[in-house]
């Protein structure tokens, strides 16, 4: 693979190499054994988690559109991997001067309920839900500081301790505490709010690529599923499932592709944030078109459909969730007056404002 | 079904500035009253200053005035035009639909006669579709056109038809013959013609703009048949592609958002902002996707299924606006308020069901999506 090759490429390899590594056995025994080792191999040799980071910081090249095309084809066939989490962890490493750590990393996505602190070098105190944590070997902190500025620290998974809990696609989701650990950090020399945005437009990614594959799977199922004599997909009531879906499908890529191409404008943050309020929400109606069109069988565990409704709903939840990051949106928006400075042709040049919250600096 | 996500070119961000300032001057606020989107003021005059401006007729060929642009180049300038509701009624149809339905099918003498008129504002159409029996199905037309000498004789009734009485030509598509589909012809009428009466149907909103027309023995010179005898079904199918999937899909409430966002209308803190986000996000996804189309478009595609998809859903995300503002806003809002945003508000709270009717019913659109999705 070479990033230079066309995206269309790019996406059809990322597909295949996703289709043929995970499949439904596959992404089963990782819900009840954790991160498989072989699997994580191939794409770390592939460099996949290092996408759009630069070939002088030592990563694979290529641009945030193609790292987003990786992650929407994960996010079809489910990928049982830290790949988004990997790629944030990296990502803020490098950009606050530090380097990229070996092997599987994830991040400190920060909750209301986090206890951490960092003083003079050290940490402290309690964070929750952090996909991943038990498998990583690297842990990412991003660590506000009372001037508003952000760190960017990290310790070994060794050096933690971890409780081990499980989100609702069935994957480690771990609380992580420090006990006055030393740690590396560094400050975080870009707009505050970039790290979370980053995190939100990798979520997005992969929600839109699971919604692209429940769609597809759910029209392949009404062609052949006959009741009363016919298809289910020759009655338009069953049809209106279908569009739902093929709406929500096609909105998420979308908005996802459409903030991959704000990268380095002054309209990231502000696109990153909107593409993960859209596919938050077409999640939620995907979701719900695609189990009633598949009636009792998409419930089951025998049936693909739910290991990626599953993905959905958790995804939705991380990373920021629609609610909050629509406040923060409309806080900008009510600063700037006007919300067609965001949507219109001004989006690439519109700063996304001062926070009025104190929710600054999660991830 | 994909949607390639696009950005402007620095020449046609260029392009929405100038219009931008344009606009600034030509219509200061208080000078004009803000329209919801397509349904905006009937202004010739503001037609016309568009039109010199080159804003009008854009994507028509140069050698009939028109301004050999791309569908972009268009969306651009639609875009600031109903940003601020400008009104865009006298010139909506011919600008979107019927000017390139012409330039299309036209023969050389249609094409010298009404395209340079349609670029330079100057002439206004309607939509002569629905009847009183044929809403949706249009193939179930009555309105007959009957071959006489040089000229066609038609009787019939077509009704709910926007703006006729303000228009100069209605685009009808009347019958020819008894193949449902096949027996469909497209004609420019003249709306003075002999035996048209035009009367106007009082709308929700107490407005006047919907009509109903009669046809009683009215000719239609041969020279006023658009394209070929027959060919009128797949001539309208193509030209409900361009009415679909446009930003007039998703901007009709924006004049009322824009006041909303600066707001004091009775404003919650928290849940004002949260709703005012998710508007935000959805409308800049939507607008994405206009522009893919336009692009689409621009590359020689026809994305029907894919316009009627957008469509569909951009107009149920206009009308859940409209009940999220409305929510906000607090009270009931006065069709007469000398706040033109407050009447604006209360029009949309009456007018937004025919958002999802016009231009083909949701349902309708639902069908054609479901119908490609179970194709082998």
């Amino acid at each position: 693979m070479s990033l230079q090759d066309s995206d269309v490429s790019i996406a059809s390899f990322m597909e295949k190499f996703f289709a043929e590594t995970c499949p439904q056995e596959v992404v089963g025994w990782a819900e009840s054994h954790g991160l498989d080792i072989g699997l994580w191999s191939q794409v770390d040799e592939l460099g996949l988690t290092l996408i759009s980071i630069d070939e002088a910081d030592h990563g694979s090249g290529g641009s945030l559109t193609h790292l987003v095309t990786m992650l929407q084809a994960a996010g079809r066939n489910a990928a049982p991997l830290p790949l988004a989490d990997t790629h944030l962890a990296a990502w803020l490493l490098v950009q606050s001067g530090q380097n990229v750590p070996a092997g599987p990393a994830t991040v400190v996505p920060g909750t209301p309920r986090d206890t951490l602190e960092y003083v003079d070098g050290r940490l402290r105190g309690a964070a929750y839900a952090v996909p991943w944590a038990r498998d990583a070997d690297t842990v990412v902190f991003v660590v506000p500081a009372e001037s508003g500025r952000l760190r960017i620290a990290r310790a070994k998974r060794t050096s933690l301790q971890i409780v081990p809990g499980t989100d609702l696609a069935g994957m480690s989701c771990d609380t992580v505490s420090a006990d006055d650990l030393e740690v590396d950090a560094s400050w975080w020399p870009g707009d505050p709010d970039a790290p979370a945005a980053r995190g939100a437009l990798l979520r997005a990614a992969l929600m839109a690529g699971a919604l692209s594959a429940i769609f597809e799977m759910t029209t392949k199922y009404c062609r052949v599923r006959v009741q009363f004599g016919r298809t289910i997909g020759s009655n338009q009531s069953v049809q209106q499932h279908l569009v739902n879906l093929a709406q929500a499908a096609a909105t998420s890529a979308a908005a996802v592709d459409q903030a991959a191409m704000a990268a380095g404008t002054q309209g990231e943050i502000f696109a990153s944030f909107a593409a993960k309020v859209v596919a938050g929400r077409e999640a939620s109606l995907g979701a719900r078109a695609a189990h009633q069109a598949h009636g009792a069988i998409g419930l089951t565990k025998e049936y693909r459909l739910q290991q990626l409704t599953r993905r959905l709903h958790t995804w939705r939840m991380e990373y920021g969730t629609e609610e909050a990051l629509a406040q923060r949106i409309g806080a900008s928006v009510v600063q700037h007056r006007s919300l067609m400075t965001f949507v219109g042709r001004r989006q690439g040049t519109t700063e996304f404002s001062t926070p009025t919250s104190g929710m600054r600096g999660r991830v | 079904m994909k949607l390639e996500a696009t950005q402007l070119t620095d020449s046609e961000l260029a392009l929405g500035e100038e219009v931008s300032a344009w606009l600034a001057q030509r219509l200061p606020p208080g000078s004009y009253r803000p329209g919801l989107g397509m349904g905006g003021d009937t202004d010739r005059q503001f037609s016309r200053d568009l039109g010199s401006q080159g804003w009008l007729g854009m994507t028509l060929p140069v050698e009939y005035g028109g301004g050999g642009r791309s569908a972009v180049d268009r969306f651009i300038v639609v875009e600031e035009l109903l940003a601020v509701g400008a009104p865009v009624g006298f010139h909506w149809v011919s600008d979107r639909q019927s000017g390139p339905n012409i330039a299309k099918n036209g023969t050389e003498e249609q094409k010298r006669y009404f395209l340079p008129r349609i670029a330079r504002g100057e002439l206004s159409f309607a939509i002569g579709m629905s009847e009183p029996d044929a809403g949706s199905d249009l193939a179930g037309l009555r309105t007959r056109a009957v071959r006489s000498g040089d000229a066609w004789r038609v009787n019939g009734t077509k009704i709910w038809t926007s703006g006729a009485a303000e228009a100069d030509y209605i685009l009808a598509l009347l019958r020819t013959s008894d193949d449902r589909r096949g027996g469909l012809t497209q004609f420019l009428v003249d709306r003075n013609s002999e035996g048209l009466t035009v009367s106007p149907i009082d709308f929700i909103d107490g407005t006047r703009d919907f009509c109903e027309l009669s046809f009683d023995d009215v000719l239609i010179p041969d020279s006023r048949r658009l394209g070929e005898v027959g060919g009128g079904w797949s001539q309208n199918t193509a030209e409900l592609v361009l009415e679909r999937g446009g930003v007039d899909r998703w901007m009709s409430l924006i004049p009322v958002l824009e006041r909303w966002a600066k707001t004091e209308w009775g404003a919650v803190p928290g849940w004002f902002e949260a709703d005012l986000g998710h508007i935000t996000a959805r409308c800049w996804a939507f607008r994405s996707m206009s522009l893919s189309l336009a692009r689409m478009v621009d590359a020689g595609l026809t994305p029907i299924v894919e316009a009627a998809l957008i469509k569909e859903m951009a107009t149920r995300f206009e009308q859940e606006c409209v009940e999220i503002v409305r929510r906000h806003f607090g009270r009931l809002p006065a069709l007469g308020s000398e706040d033109q945003y407050e009447s604006l508000l209360a029009r949309a709270i009456l007018t937004s069901p025919s958002w999802s009717i016009r231009g083909g019913t949701n349902e309708v659109l639902r069908n054609i999506v479901g119908r490609e999705l179970m194709k082998p």
